[in-house]
Protein backbone atom coordinates (compact mmCIF):
# COMPACT_ATOMS: atom_id res chain seq x y z
CA UNK A 1 0.00 0.00 0.00
CA UNK A 2 2.47 2.24 1.03
CA UNK A 3 4.83 0.88 -2.08
CA UNK A 4 1.91 2.00 -4.27
CA UNK A 5 1.62 5.42 -2.72
CA UNK A 6 4.80 6.45 -3.13
CA UNK A 7 4.78 5.37 -6.88
CA UNK A 8 2.20 7.57 -7.49
CA UNK A 9 3.75 10.38 -5.89
CA UNK A 10 6.54 9.62 -8.16
CA UNK A 11 4.84 9.43 -11.14
CA UNK A 12 3.31 12.61 -10.09
CA UNK A 13 6.87 14.10 -9.62
CA UNK A 14 7.91 13.08 -12.99
CA UNK A 15 4.62 13.92 -15.21
CA UNK A 16 5.03 17.54 -12.90
CA UNK A 17 8.98 17.71 -14.27
CA UNK A 18 7.73 16.75 -18.09
CA UNK A 19 5.05 19.44 -17.93
CA UNK A 20 7.25 22.63 -17.03
CA UNK A 21 5.76 25.12 -15.13
CA UNK A 22 2.03 25.47 -15.17
CA UNK A 23 1.43 28.38 -14.44
CA UNK A 24 -2.18 28.19 -16.95
CA UNK A 25 -3.26 26.60 -13.79
CA UNK A 26 -4.49 29.66 -12.12
CA UNK A 27 -7.09 30.43 -15.01
CA UNK A 28 -8.62 27.01 -13.75
CA UNK A 29 -10.68 29.41 -11.12
CA UNK A 30 -12.57 31.41 -12.83
CA UNK A 31 -16.04 29.94 -14.02
CA UNK A 32 -15.44 31.29 -17.94
CA UNK A 33 -12.57 28.76 -18.60
CA UNK A 34 -14.24 25.78 -16.92
CA UNK A 35 -13.91 22.85 -19.23
CA UNK A 36 -11.13 23.54 -20.84
CA UNK A 37 -8.04 20.98 -21.37
CA UNK A 38 -4.47 22.02 -20.42
CA UNK A 39 -3.65 22.24 -23.79
CA UNK A 40 -6.26 25.02 -24.24
CA UNK A 41 -5.33 26.74 -21.11
CA UNK A 42 -2.10 27.22 -21.69
CA UNK A 43 -2.64 28.37 -25.06
CA UNK A 44 -5.36 31.14 -24.00
CA UNK A 45 -2.65 31.88 -21.32
CA UNK A 46 -0.25 33.25 -23.41
CA UNK A 47 -2.39 35.98 -24.19
CA UNK A 48 -2.95 36.95 -20.66
CA UNK A 49 -0.60 39.69 -19.34
CA UNK A 50 -0.34 39.96 -15.28
CA UNK A 51 -0.47 43.74 -13.96
CA UNK A 52 0.26 44.76 -10.25
CA UNK A 53 -1.58 47.35 -9.04
CA UNK A 54 -1.21 49.14 -5.86
CA UNK A 55 -4.17 50.20 -3.29
CA UNK A 56 -5.84 53.47 -4.56
CA UNK A 57 -4.58 52.99 -8.89
CA UNK A 58 -6.84 53.33 -10.98
CA UNK A 59 -7.21 50.06 -13.44
CA UNK A 60 -9.42 52.11 -15.88
CA UNK A 61 -12.11 55.39 -15.95
CA UNK A 62 -15.20 55.80 -17.18
CA UNK A 63 -15.83 56.98 -20.77
CA UNK A 64 -12.28 55.37 -21.89
CA UNK A 65 -12.13 53.02 -24.88
CA UNK A 66 -12.68 49.22 -23.51
CA UNK A 67 -10.37 46.92 -24.51
CA UNK A 68 -8.85 44.71 -21.86
CA UNK A 69 -11.05 42.26 -19.80
CA UNK A 70 -9.49 41.79 -16.18
CA UNK A 71 -9.56 39.05 -14.03
CA UNK A 72 -8.23 39.16 -10.60
CA UNK A 73 -6.24 36.94 -9.32
CA UNK A 74 -5.43 38.39 -6.18
CA UNK A 75 -6.74 41.77 -4.03
CA UNK A 76 -9.99 43.44 -4.51
CA UNK A 77 -11.16 46.21 -7.04
CA UNK A 78 -14.07 48.59 -6.55
CA UNK A 79 -16.76 49.31 -8.94
CA UNK A 80 -18.47 52.42 -9.97
CA UNK A 81 -20.23 54.08 -12.07
CA UNK A 82 -23.84 54.36 -14.02
CA UNK A 83 -24.99 50.20 -14.31
CA UNK A 84 -23.85 49.41 -10.66
CA UNK A 85 -27.12 49.46 -8.45
CA UNK A 86 -26.02 51.61 -5.59
CA UNK A 87 -23.16 53.54 -6.96
CA UNK A 88 -21.07 50.83 -6.38
CA UNK A 89 -19.81 47.08 -6.04
CA UNK A 90 -16.52 45.53 -4.55
CA UNK A 91 -15.02 42.81 -6.86
CA UNK A 92 -13.22 40.17 -5.05
CA UNK A 93 -10.64 37.56 -5.89
CA UNK A 94 -11.56 35.00 -8.72
CA UNK A 95 -13.99 37.66 -10.62
CA UNK A 96 -13.77 39.47 -13.63
CA UNK A 97 -14.88 43.07 -15.00
CA UNK A 98 -15.14 43.39 -19.17
CA UNK A 99 -16.17 40.20 -20.20
CA UNK A 100 -19.81 40.83 -20.31
CA UNK A 101 -19.33 44.32 -21.93
CA UNK A 102 -16.86 43.66 -24.38
CA UNK A 103 -19.57 42.17 -26.15
CA UNK A 104 -21.45 45.52 -26.36
CA UNK A 105 -19.52 48.47 -25.50
CA UNK A 106 -16.68 50.27 -26.80
CA UNK A 107 -16.77 52.80 -24.08
CA UNK A 108 -16.13 52.05 -20.25
CA UNK A 109 -19.21 52.36 -18.54
CA UNK A 110 -17.73 52.64 -15.12
CA UNK A 111 -14.26 53.17 -13.49
CA UNK A 112 -12.43 50.25 -11.56
CA UNK A 113 -10.04 50.76 -8.87
CA UNK A 114 -7.85 48.98 -6.47
CA UNK A 115 -8.49 49.19 -2.98
CA UNK A 116 -5.71 46.67 -1.58
CA UNK A 117 -2.39 45.41 -3.55
CA UNK A 118 -3.84 43.70 -6.62
CA UNK A 119 -3.15 41.04 -8.72
CA UNK A 120 -4.98 41.10 -11.98
CA UNK A 121 -4.74 38.66 -14.91
CA UNK A 122 -5.50 41.32 -18.35
CA UNK A 123 -6.20 40.43 -21.79
CA UNK A 124 -7.10 41.88 -24.68
CA UNK A 125 -10.45 41.53 -26.13
CA UNK A 126 -8.97 41.14 -30.01
CA UNK A 127 -7.17 38.59 -29.07
CA UNK A 128 -9.47 36.99 -26.99
CA UNK A 129 -12.14 37.30 -30.00
CA UNK A 130 -9.75 36.18 -32.10
CA UNK A 131 -8.81 33.09 -29.96
CA UNK A 132 -12.31 32.44 -29.61
CA UNK A 133 -12.76 32.54 -33.78
CA UNK A 134 -10.05 30.80 -34.32
CA UNK A 135 -10.63 27.75 -32.45
CA UNK A 136 -14.00 27.07 -32.96
CA UNK A 137 -14.12 23.98 -30.18
CA UNK A 138 -12.53 26.17 -27.02
CA UNK A 139 -14.45 28.84 -28.74
CA UNK A 140 -17.71 27.23 -28.28
CA UNK A 141 -17.02 26.51 -24.70
CA UNK A 142 -15.79 30.09 -23.72
CA UNK A 143 -18.88 31.29 -25.28
CA UNK A 144 -21.16 28.87 -23.15
CA UNK A 145 -19.85 29.53 -20.38
CA UNK A 146 -19.96 33.26 -20.63
CA UNK A 147 -23.72 32.83 -21.63
CA UNK A 148 -24.06 30.74 -18.35
CA UNK A 149 -22.45 33.73 -16.18
CA UNK A 150 -24.50 36.17 -18.17
CA UNK A 151 -28.36 34.39 -17.39
CA UNK A 152 -26.83 33.85 -14.04
CA UNK A 153 -26.10 37.66 -13.60
CA UNK A 154 -29.41 38.47 -15.56
CA UNK A 155 -31.40 37.11 -12.48
CA UNK A 156 -29.00 37.80 -9.52
CA UNK A 157 -30.44 41.24 -10.88
CA UNK A 158 -34.62 40.33 -11.66
CA UNK A 159 -33.58 39.20 -8.07
CA UNK A 160 -32.43 42.12 -6.69
CA UNK A 161 -35.10 44.24 -8.78
CA UNK A 162 -37.56 42.41 -7.12
CA UNK A 163 -36.98 42.64 -3.18
CA UNK A 164 -36.36 46.64 -4.05
CA UNK A 165 -40.17 46.73 -5.62
CA UNK A 166 -41.65 44.34 -2.94
CA UNK A 167 -43.25 40.79 -3.61
CA UNK A 168 -45.71 42.02 -5.86
CA UNK B 1 13.03 64.24 -10.29
CA UNK B 2 16.34 63.19 -8.05
CA UNK B 3 20.21 62.79 -8.79
CA UNK B 4 20.04 59.15 -9.02
CA UNK B 5 17.37 58.77 -11.21
CA UNK B 6 18.67 60.94 -13.45
CA UNK B 7 21.64 59.25 -13.53
CA UNK B 8 19.93 55.99 -14.25
CA UNK B 9 18.10 57.39 -16.98
CA UNK B 10 21.51 58.58 -18.12
CA UNK B 11 23.09 55.46 -17.92
CA UNK B 12 19.56 53.58 -19.88
CA UNK B 13 19.86 55.93 -22.44
CA UNK B 14 23.96 55.31 -22.64
CA UNK B 15 23.46 51.73 -23.04
CA UNK B 16 20.33 51.54 -25.77
CA UNK B 17 22.78 54.27 -28.16
CA UNK B 18 25.77 51.80 -27.30
CA UNK B 19 23.36 48.75 -28.36
CA UNK B 20 22.26 50.54 -31.45
CA UNK B 21 25.87 51.37 -32.56
CA UNK B 22 26.68 47.79 -31.79
CA UNK B 23 23.91 46.40 -33.59
CA UNK B 24 23.47 48.60 -36.60
CA UNK B 25 24.89 46.46 -38.95
CA UNK B 26 22.13 43.60 -38.61
CA UNK B 27 19.19 46.24 -38.16
CA UNK B 28 18.43 45.38 -41.90
CA UNK B 29 18.22 41.46 -41.12
CA UNK B 30 16.05 42.19 -38.63
CA UNK B 31 13.80 44.11 -40.34
CA UNK B 32 13.34 41.81 -43.54
CA UNK B 33 13.30 39.34 -40.36
CA UNK B 34 10.52 40.67 -38.98
CA UNK B 35 8.57 40.88 -42.52
CA UNK B 36 9.18 37.24 -43.00
CA UNK B 37 8.08 36.88 -39.54
CA UNK B 38 5.21 38.87 -40.34
CA UNK B 39 4.27 37.29 -43.59
CA UNK B 40 4.73 33.67 -42.38
CA UNK B 41 2.25 34.34 -38.65
CA UNK B 42 -1.05 33.35 -40.18
CA UNK B 43 0.31 30.45 -41.43
CA UNK B 44 1.97 28.83 -38.36
CA UNK B 45 -1.14 29.96 -36.49
CA UNK B 46 -3.37 27.97 -39.44
CA UNK B 47 -1.06 24.51 -38.22
CA UNK B 48 -1.19 25.60 -34.83
CA UNK B 49 -4.70 25.65 -34.31
CA UNK B 50 -4.75 21.67 -35.82
CA UNK B 51 -2.88 21.14 -32.51
CA UNK B 52 0.41 21.05 -33.85
CA UNK B 53 2.95 22.49 -31.59
CA UNK B 54 4.45 26.20 -32.40
CA UNK B 55 7.94 25.12 -32.74
CA UNK B 56 6.61 21.73 -35.64
CA UNK B 57 4.12 24.12 -37.44
CA UNK B 58 6.83 26.72 -37.56
CA UNK B 59 9.26 24.11 -39.47
CA UNK B 60 6.18 22.79 -41.52
CA UNK B 61 5.86 25.77 -42.75
CA UNK B 62 9.53 26.40 -43.72
CA UNK B 63 9.87 23.32 -45.13
CA UNK B 64 6.57 23.76 -47.67
CA UNK B 65 7.81 27.05 -48.49
CA UNK B 66 11.26 26.19 -49.18
CA UNK B 67 9.62 23.60 -51.71
CA UNK B 68 7.23 26.27 -53.05
CA UNK B 69 10.79 28.09 -53.69
CA UNK B 70 12.92 25.26 -55.23
CA UNK B 71 9.82 24.00 -57.60
CA UNK B 72 9.10 27.88 -58.68
CA UNK B 73 12.93 28.26 -59.06
CA UNK B 74 13.65 25.49 -61.13
CA UNK B 75 10.27 26.20 -63.36
CA UNK B 76 11.04 30.11 -63.55
CA UNK B 77 14.32 30.81 -63.44
CA UNK B 78 15.56 29.46 -66.37
CA UNK B 79 12.80 31.20 -68.89
CA UNK B 80 13.03 34.48 -66.68
CA UNK B 81 17.06 34.85 -67.28
CA UNK B 82 16.77 33.55 -70.69
CA UNK B 83 13.87 35.99 -72.02
CA UNK B 84 15.96 39.02 -70.38
CA UNK B 85 19.10 37.87 -71.83
CA UNK B 86 17.91 38.17 -74.91
CA UNK B 87 15.49 41.11 -74.39
CA UNK B 88 19.05 42.72 -73.50
CA UNK B 89 20.68 41.40 -76.33
CA UNK B 90 18.12 43.28 -78.38
CA UNK B 91 18.70 46.47 -77.38
CA UNK B 92 22.69 46.37 -76.61
CA UNK B 93 23.02 44.97 -79.86
CA UNK B 94 21.76 47.44 -81.56
CA UNK B 95 24.41 49.64 -83.58
CA UNK B 96 23.03 49.29 -86.39
CA UNK B 97 22.98 45.72 -87.47
CA UNK B 98 20.28 44.25 -89.37
CA UNK B 99 18.12 43.87 -85.98
CA UNK B 100 18.38 47.45 -85.61
CA UNK B 101 15.49 49.42 -84.23
CA UNK B 102 15.72 51.39 -87.05
CA UNK B 103 15.09 48.32 -88.98
CA UNK B 104 11.27 47.63 -87.02
CA UNK B 105 8.23 48.21 -88.92
CA UNK B 106 6.85 50.92 -86.84
CA UNK B 107 10.05 53.00 -86.82
CA UNK B 108 10.67 51.65 -90.42
CA UNK B 109 6.92 53.69 -91.40
CA UNK B 110 7.12 56.40 -89.45
CA UNK B 111 10.71 57.34 -91.19
CA UNK B 112 8.66 56.50 -94.66
CA UNK B 113 6.04 58.92 -93.92
CA UNK B 114 8.38 61.24 -92.32
CA UNK B 115 10.64 61.41 -95.93
CA UNK B 116 6.95 62.00 -97.16
CA UNK B 117 6.72 65.28 -95.71
CA UNK B 118 10.14 66.32 -96.49
CA UNK B 119 10.10 65.86 -99.77
CA UNK B 120 6.62 67.40 -100.22
CA UNK B 121 7.99 70.20 -97.68
CA UNK B 122 11.30 70.97 -98.43
CA UNK B 123 13.52 72.90 -95.74
CA UNK B 124 11.35 71.02 -92.37
CA UNK B 125 14.38 68.05 -92.34
CA UNK B 126 12.17 66.29 -90.06
CA UNK B 127 13.93 62.78 -90.81
CA UNK B 128 17.27 63.86 -89.61
CA UNK B 129 15.51 65.70 -86.16
CA UNK B 130 13.63 61.92 -85.95
CA UNK B 131 16.76 60.45 -86.15
CA UNK B 132 18.41 62.29 -83.06
CA UNK B 133 15.52 61.16 -81.51
CA UNK B 134 15.78 57.56 -81.85
CA UNK B 135 19.57 57.68 -81.09
CA UNK B 136 18.67 59.48 -77.60
CA UNK B 137 16.22 57.03 -77.33
CA UNK B 138 18.48 54.38 -78.07
CA UNK B 139 20.78 55.66 -75.34
CA UNK B 140 18.38 55.70 -72.84
CA UNK B 141 16.80 52.01 -73.37
CA UNK B 142 20.27 50.89 -73.71
CA UNK B 143 20.89 52.02 -69.60
CA UNK B 144 17.47 50.55 -69.10
CA UNK B 145 18.64 46.90 -68.87
CA UNK B 146 21.66 47.46 -66.73
CA UNK B 147 19.06 49.67 -64.12
CA UNK B 148 16.96 46.97 -64.08
CA UNK B 149 19.87 44.27 -63.71
CA UNK B 150 21.29 46.75 -60.86
CA UNK B 151 17.67 46.78 -59.19
CA UNK B 152 17.29 43.26 -59.34
CA UNK B 153 20.39 42.58 -58.25
CA UNK B 154 19.70 44.42 -54.85
CA UNK B 155 16.54 42.45 -54.39
CA UNK B 156 18.16 39.06 -55.27
CA UNK B 157 20.40 40.33 -52.67
CA UNK B 158 18.31 39.96 -50.17
CA UNK B 159 18.82 35.90 -51.21
CA UNK B 160 22.35 36.27 -49.28
CA UNK B 161 20.14 36.69 -46.20
CA UNK B 162 18.76 33.36 -46.72
CA UNK B 163 20.86 32.23 -43.89
CA UNK B 164 20.32 34.35 -41.36
CA UNK B 165 16.86 35.29 -41.92
CA UNK B 166 14.68 31.98 -41.03
CA UNK B 167 17.03 31.83 -38.25
CA UNK B 168 15.85 35.26 -36.92
CA UNK B 169 12.42 34.63 -37.77
CA UNK B 170 12.11 31.28 -36.64
CA UNK B 171 12.27 32.92 -33.31
CA UNK B 172 10.73 36.23 -33.77
CA UNK B 173 8.02 33.49 -34.78
CA UNK B 174 8.11 31.31 -32.23
CA UNK B 175 8.46 34.02 -29.35
CA UNK B 176 6.94 36.83 -30.89
CA UNK B 177 3.86 36.75 -28.47
CA UNK B 178 6.40 36.84 -25.17
CA UNK B 179 8.35 39.15 -26.78
CA UNK B 180 5.07 41.76 -26.96
CA UNK B 181 4.02 40.63 -23.53
CA UNK B 182 7.54 41.42 -22.17
CA UNK B 183 7.61 44.83 -23.77
CA UNK B 184 3.90 45.47 -22.91
CA UNK B 185 5.15 44.64 -19.24
CA UNK B 186 7.25 47.43 -18.23
CA UNK B 187 4.50 49.62 -19.89
CA UNK B 188 3.03 51.76 -16.63
CA UNK B 189 -0.63 50.73 -15.61
CA UNK B 190 -1.99 53.88 -17.45
CA UNK B 191 -0.99 53.35 -20.46
CA UNK B 192 -1.26 49.58 -20.73
CA UNK B 193 -4.40 49.43 -22.18
CA UNK B 194 -3.91 52.46 -24.95
CA UNK B 195 -0.44 50.35 -25.79
CA UNK B 196 -2.68 47.65 -26.22
CA UNK B 197 -5.34 49.12 -28.51
CA UNK B 198 -2.42 50.91 -30.65
CA UNK B 199 -0.36 47.47 -31.19
CA UNK B 200 -3.54 45.89 -32.25
CA UNK B 201 -4.90 48.51 -34.28
CA UNK B 202 -1.26 48.78 -36.40
CA UNK B 203 -1.18 45.29 -36.42
CA UNK B 204 -4.40 45.10 -38.23
CA UNK B 205 -3.68 48.14 -40.86
CA UNK B 206 -0.11 47.50 -41.13
CA UNK B 207 0.25 43.92 -40.95
CA UNK B 208 -2.56 42.82 -43.34
CA UNK B 209 -1.66 45.31 -45.79
CA UNK B 210 1.50 44.37 -46.20
CA UNK B 211 0.70 40.54 -46.22
CA UNK B 212 -2.40 41.39 -48.83
CA UNK B 213 0.10 43.52 -50.75
CA UNK B 214 2.77 40.85 -51.54
CA UNK B 215 -0.11 38.04 -51.95
CA UNK B 216 -1.67 40.50 -54.58
CA UNK B 217 1.64 40.71 -56.36
CA UNK B 218 2.54 37.17 -56.58
CA UNK B 219 -0.73 36.38 -57.77
CA UNK B 220 -1.34 38.90 -60.13
CA UNK B 221 2.61 38.30 -61.13
CA UNK B 222 1.33 34.48 -62.23
CA UNK B 223 -1.91 35.40 -63.64
CA UNK B 224 -0.61 38.01 -66.07
CA UNK B 225 2.37 35.62 -66.61
CA UNK B 226 -0.48 32.84 -67.82
CA UNK B 227 -2.57 35.23 -69.65
CA UNK B 228 -0.41 36.44 -71.76
CA UNK B 229 1.48 33.19 -72.32
CA UNK B 230 -1.98 32.00 -73.85
CA UNK B 231 -2.14 35.26 -75.73
CA UNK B 232 1.45 34.43 -76.99
CA UNK B 233 3.03 37.53 -76.33
CA UNK B 234 7.12 37.42 -76.22
CA UNK B 235 9.11 37.29 -73.08
CA UNK B 236 5.02 36.69 -71.38
CA UNK B 237 6.87 35.80 -67.80
CA UNK B 238 8.91 38.25 -67.11
CA UNK B 239 6.56 41.18 -68.36
CA UNK B 240 4.20 39.11 -66.16
CA UNK B 241 6.49 39.02 -63.01
CA UNK B 242 7.51 43.03 -63.57
CA UNK B 243 3.69 43.58 -64.02
CA UNK B 244 2.93 41.93 -60.76
CA UNK B 245 6.22 44.34 -58.69
CA UNK B 246 4.45 47.10 -60.69
CA UNK B 247 0.91 46.14 -59.53
CA UNK B 248 1.87 47.53 -55.71
CA UNK B 249 1.29 50.80 -57.07
CA UNK B 250 -2.28 51.97 -57.08
CA UNK B 251 -3.98 53.14 -60.23
CA UNK B 252 -0.75 53.54 -62.36
CA UNK B 253 1.22 50.11 -61.81
CA UNK B 254 -1.49 48.35 -63.60
CA UNK B 255 -1.07 50.75 -66.70
CA UNK B 256 3.34 50.31 -66.18
CA UNK B 257 2.75 46.29 -66.38
CA UNK B 258 0.71 47.13 -70.02
CA UNK B 259 3.09 49.82 -71.37
CA UNK B 260 5.78 47.24 -70.82
CA UNK B 261 4.19 44.49 -72.52
CA UNK B 262 3.59 46.64 -75.44
CA UNK B 263 7.11 48.12 -75.54
CA UNK B 264 8.32 44.39 -75.76
CA UNK B 265 5.98 43.53 -78.60
CA UNK B 266 7.35 46.94 -80.49
CA UNK B 267 10.92 46.32 -79.73
CA UNK B 268 10.32 42.86 -80.49
CA UNK B 269 8.79 43.46 -83.92
CA UNK B 270 6.26 41.13 -83.53
CA UNK B 271 2.40 42.10 -85.26
CA UNK B 272 0.30 44.94 -84.19
CA UNK B 273 -2.29 42.71 -83.31
CA UNK B 274 -0.50 41.41 -80.10
CA UNK B 275 -1.26 44.81 -78.79
CA UNK B 276 -4.85 44.54 -78.64
CA UNK B 277 -4.06 40.36 -77.45
CA UNK B 278 -1.82 41.98 -74.21
CA UNK B 279 -4.28 44.46 -73.35
CA UNK B 280 -6.97 42.29 -73.41
CA UNK B 281 -4.83 40.39 -70.99
CA UNK B 282 -3.53 42.16 -68.66
CA UNK B 283 -7.36 43.99 -68.72
CA UNK B 284 -8.93 40.20 -67.65
CA UNK B 285 -6.45 40.32 -65.35
CA UNK B 286 -7.30 43.43 -63.89
CA UNK B 287 -10.66 42.65 -63.63
CA UNK B 288 -10.29 39.16 -61.82
CA UNK B 289 -7.61 41.20 -59.63
CA UNK B 290 -10.06 44.26 -58.87
CA UNK B 291 -13.18 41.83 -58.36
CA UNK B 292 -11.53 38.80 -56.57
CA UNK B 293 -8.21 39.19 -55.09
CA UNK B 294 -8.64 42.97 -53.92
CA UNK B 295 -11.67 42.85 -52.14
CA UNK B 296 -10.63 39.34 -50.59
CA UNK B 297 -6.87 40.16 -49.59
CA UNK B 298 -7.33 43.83 -48.94
CA UNK B 299 -10.69 44.22 -48.15
CA UNK B 300 -11.40 47.82 -48.35
CA UNK B 301 -9.92 50.14 -51.20
CA UNK B 302 -6.83 52.26 -50.13
CA UNK B 303 -8.15 55.92 -49.86
CA UNK B 304 -5.39 57.42 -51.70
CA UNK B 305 -6.20 60.12 -54.58
CA UNK B 306 -4.39 59.55 -57.27
CA UNK B 307 -2.98 62.38 -57.70
CA UNK B 308 -1.36 62.12 -54.45
CA UNK B 309 -0.64 58.59 -55.64
CA UNK B 310 1.43 60.18 -58.91
CA UNK B 311 3.02 62.50 -56.31
CA UNK B 312 4.08 60.03 -54.07
CA UNK B 313 5.40 57.64 -57.16
CA UNK B 314 7.25 60.74 -58.58
CA UNK B 315 8.67 61.47 -55.46
CA UNK B 316 10.12 57.90 -54.57
CA UNK B 317 11.15 57.63 -58.16
CA UNK B 318 13.51 60.96 -57.66
CA UNK B 319 14.71 60.10 -54.09
CA UNK B 320 15.52 55.50 -54.58
CA UNK B 321 15.47 54.95 -58.19
CA UNK B 322 13.01 52.07 -59.43
CA UNK B 323 13.06 50.73 -55.99
CA UNK B 324 11.41 54.01 -54.69
CA UNK B 325 8.63 54.10 -56.79
CA UNK B 326 7.83 50.89 -56.46
CA UNK B 327 7.58 51.27 -51.86
CA UNK B 328 6.56 54.74 -52.12
CA UNK B 329 3.31 54.21 -52.29
CA UNK B 330 3.17 51.23 -49.38
CA UNK B 331 5.42 53.29 -47.16
CA UNK B 332 3.09 56.44 -47.10
CA UNK B 333 0.09 54.51 -46.84
CA UNK B 334 1.23 53.01 -43.83
CA UNK B 335 2.85 55.88 -42.26
CA UNK B 336 -0.14 57.32 -42.80
CA UNK B 337 -2.16 54.56 -41.27
CA UNK B 338 -0.28 54.27 -38.13
CA UNK B 339 -0.22 58.06 -37.56
CA UNK B 340 -3.91 58.26 -38.14
CA UNK B 341 -4.33 55.34 -34.85
CA UNK B 342 -1.58 56.97 -32.86
CA UNK B 343 -3.76 60.11 -33.25
CA UNK B 344 -7.16 59.00 -32.38
CA UNK B 345 -6.53 56.79 -29.90
CA UNK B 346 -4.08 59.30 -27.72
CA UNK B 347 -7.35 61.77 -28.38
CA UNK B 348 -9.71 59.38 -27.03
CA UNK B 349 -7.67 58.67 -23.76
CA UNK B 350 -6.84 62.35 -23.57
CA UNK B 351 -3.54 62.15 -23.63
CA UNK B 352 -3.31 64.42 -25.89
Amino acid sequence: MRIKKSMKSLINLIMKWFKGKQDYLCLKRYPVFRGLSHFELNLIYQMFHRREFHAGDVVFEQGFPLEVVYFIESGKLEVSGVPQLGGSRILNEGEYIGLIDMFHEKIRSSSAKATEESVLLAISRTDLQDFINGRLTTGVKILNNTCSELSGFIFQIADTLKTENGPN
Amino acid sequence: MDLTKILMYLLIIAVVLAAVMFYRFILSYLVISLIVAYLLDPLVTFWERHHVPRWLSILITYTSILMILIWSMYQLIPTLSEQGRQLFELVEQDTGGERSLSELPLINGVIRFLQSVDNSIPGVNLVRSFDEFIESAKIFLGHLPQLIVNNYQTILGAISFIVIVPVISFFLLKDGQRLKRGLLAVIPNRYFEIMIIIINKIDVTAGRYIRALIYEAISVGVLCSIALSVVGVNYAVLIGMTAGVANVIPYFGPMLGLAIAILSILISGMDYIYILYAAIAMYSVQAIDNNYLYPVVIGKAMDMHPLLVFLTVLAGGLYAGILGMLISVPVVHLVYSVVSVLYSNLKQFKII
